[in-house]
């Protein structure tokens, strides 16, 4: 059956200007990610992973190509779209959690609700919510710094789900975490997909994940070497994926029956 | 995002950095109650002067002295000054020189005579007893007093011999003596003089006076009245002319004051700015994780925006109070001094309160100048390179 694409990268390339020479990144990158999937980009350090996932995330426009956003081009959208495709339709978890120090957790999984426009109660209800299923209840209150970098970093995956959005994008998620806390994330991250039925994207430098995706796409000095697929989407998957509204009921029970 | 969370955010933003918010909000607020101290000081000081040289019916009343020699102000002219339209009162004065006589203790003195009507267009005001309403007393200025040695309140309803000398139309000295009853005491230690009443003998339908004072039915009669007197070849002027020009005299003075105000919140708002770079560059990497996650631009901006209004408006408020506590408690301590020294006490302070809102609005103007450039490079920052930011 035709699979749905929800991104399509098509002929990406990125250059940088550093100091007068420029520098080539990314070099006609061709990849799509279907409705449901699970997909993760592999490679050496400096091949070029961040920066495709930035050219997805709409924070970095690409030197030439297009990114397909569910049929549209969004880098030609205006300032505006972008940042609000950012807020709503991608979620995004970084290597340095980067949560806000002067807000408290709750505060923190609210803010893009809160940059919505969403009233108090509600998005701060909505976070408690959320910060319960990752089991962070006891810390609402507290200040990221207070929390471990597990924790601080299963912040960041609640505050990327706070709009409830279709895509997860996670940039070595695990990267600043020890191998348990890292197995953690991981494991939330997977049944966001397998349950949640959630299309993640991520980058990991870790050989022992690559059992996790449905497809892993190598990268190599800017350009995909090869892709493999570990086992295709499932049919389920890509129609609840299709519906954008979905709750996290599933993360939940998953977390009760442990 | 909504007003109220911004407002929030800022306000978290603010307490985040406690100490150095404090610290600039408290260099907004010694500008401002710089400003607030020294225009007070100027405006007290304006209304102490005005209220020095003036009573409000000496306002309705014009001095008239002869422009030339060859003029003088007899009986006629008075007659003359009195059917001028809208001329009220007119009350003349002569000075020549005397002594006070109390027991056996003697003073020269500066004599005055005048009507009873004369010291109340004049404004003036004793300090013990009161203005004479009879013919066989007098007023004397406390220098009096300090000359025959005498605690001034003890010398009201003294009884005093005056002995005044007066010329003649052709030179001659005339010797006038008399008894008095002391009515009152006007508070000015360093000149003896006395104020006597016109009917003692010392004046002739042919006296010359030196001055009189016309008192008019109101302040728009002066003009009208000031053009006639002049036309019949004398000098005119009234207290209104010298209270405009204190005015102008202090209205330079309040412009010096504020300016050094207006100096000091230049200082405090360079302090404001320099703050508020420094926040830009230390939440550097925070513009770009909310950007990243979604804020927009304009919201960033309005976030540095309302925080440099925060701390303006609370450096102007609590700049605006203090300035008033502080012209108040000087004002207490300069009182308690001047007691102790046996002055008296007066109000040195004045706060106009649209002034004081000016002053706060002004302060809230320049936080938000100088906010406005930061603000501007946070909403303009790019989220990549924010988040690589150390
Ligand atoms: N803004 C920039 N200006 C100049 N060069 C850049 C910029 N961003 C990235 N690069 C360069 O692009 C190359 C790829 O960077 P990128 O961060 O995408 O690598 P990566 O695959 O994510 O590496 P790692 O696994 O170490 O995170 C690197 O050589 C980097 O130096
Ligand atoms: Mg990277």
């Amino acid at each position: 059956m035709a699979k749905s694409i929800v991104i399509e990268a098509k002929k990406v390339s990125k250059t940088f200007k550093l100091q007068g020479q420029e520098i080539q990144v990314l070099k006609d990158i061709n990849v799509s990610v279907h409705s449901g999937e699970y997909v993760m980009f592999y490679g050496a350090s400096g091949c070029g992973k961040s920066t495709l996932l930035n050219v997805i995330c709409g924070l970095e426009p690409p030197t030439e190509g297009e990114l397909i956003v569910r049929g549209e081009s969004l880098y030609g959208k205006s300032q505006h779209d972008i940042t609000e495709y950012r807020r709503s339709k991608i979620g995004i978890v970084f290597q340095q959690f980067n949560l806000l120090k002067s807000l408290t957790i709750q505060e923190n999984v609210a803010l893009p609700l809160a940059a919505g426009g969403e009233n108090f109660k509600r998005r701060m209800d909505r976070a408690a919510h959320l910060l319960e299923m990752v089991g962070l209840t006891k810390f609402l209150r507290r200040r990221p710094p207070e929390l471990s970098g597990g924790q601080q970093q299963r912040v960041a995956i609640t505050r990327a789900l706070a709009t409830n959005p279709w895509i997860i994008v996670c940039d070595e998620p695990t990267g600043n975490l020890d191998s348990r806390s890292a197995d953690e994330v991981m494991a939330i991250i997977e049944r966001l997909n397998s349950k949640s039925k959630r299309t993640v994207l991520m980058v990991t430098h870790n050989p022992e994940y690559l059992h996790f995706p449905n497809r892993i796409v190598y990268l190599k000095d800017g350009q995909v070497d090869k892709e493999v697929t570990n086992r295709e989407v499932t049919a389920e998957a890509e129609k609840t994926n299709e519906k954008l509204d979905l709750d996290l009921r599933d993360l939940l029970r998953d977390k009760e029956e442990k | 995002m909504k007003f109220y969370d911004i407002i929030a955010l800022s306000w978290k933003n603010l307490m985040a950095n406690k100490m150095r918010s404090l610290l600039t909000i408290t260099g907004i607020s010694v500008g401002i109650a710089t400003i607030v101290f020294l225009v007070s000081l100027g405006y007290g000081l304006q209304a102490l002067s005005i209220r020095k040289i003036t009573a409000i019916s000496s306002l309705t009343t014009l001095d008239v002295t002869p422009a030339q020699d060859s003029i003088e102000i007899t009986d006629s002219v008075l007659k003359d000054f009195a059917k001028i339209d809208k001329v009220e009162k007119v009350s003349p004065l002569l000075s020549f020189a005397g002594q006070v006589t109390d027991a056996d203790k003697k003073t020269d003195v500066v004599a005055y005579v005048v009507d009873k009507d004369y010291l109340g267009l004049q404004g003036s005001k004793t300090e013990f007893g009161g203005l004479f309403t009879k013919d066989d007393q007098i007023v004397l200025s406390s220098g009096v007093a300090k000359a025959l040695s005498l605690e001034a309140q003890d010398l009201v309803s003294n009884k005093i011999t005056f002995t005044g000398y007066t010329a003649d139309k052709d030179g001659t000295l005339i010797k006038n003596e008399g008894e008095y009853t002391v009515a009152g005491i006007i508070d000015d230690t360093s000149s003896a003089f006395a104020y006597v009443p016109i009917s003692s003998n010392f004046v002739t339908a042919s006296t010359a006076y030196n001055s009189v004072k016309v008192k008019v039915t109101d302040t728009n009669a002066l003009a009208s009245v000031k053009e006639a007197v002049q036309s019949k070849g004398f000098k005119a002027s009234s207290i209104a002319d010298t209270i405009s020009q204190v005015y102008q005299i202090f209205s330079i003075i309040q412009i010096v004051l504020a300016s050094f105000g207006i100096i000091a919140l230049f200082v405090a708002a360079i302090g404001m700015f320099n703050t508020m770079t420094i926040a830009l560059l230390e939440r550097t990497r925070d513009i770009g994780i909310m950007k990243a996650i979604g804020v927009r631009n304009s919201t960033v901006r309005a976030i540095f925006l309302t925080e440099s209004f925060m701390i303006s408006f609370l450096g102007g408020f609590c700049g605006a109070l203090s300035g008033i506590l502080f012209a108040q408690f000087i004002n207490w301590v300069i009182n308690i001094l001047a007691k102790s020294v046996g002055g008296q006490a007066e109000k040195l302070f004045y706060t106009p309160m649209p002034i004081v809102l000016a002053i706060v609005v002004f302060s809230l103007v320049v936080g938000v100048i100088t906010g406005f450039y930061p603000a501007k490079r946070a909403s303009k920052l790019n989220p990549l390179e924010a988040l690589r930011y150390e």
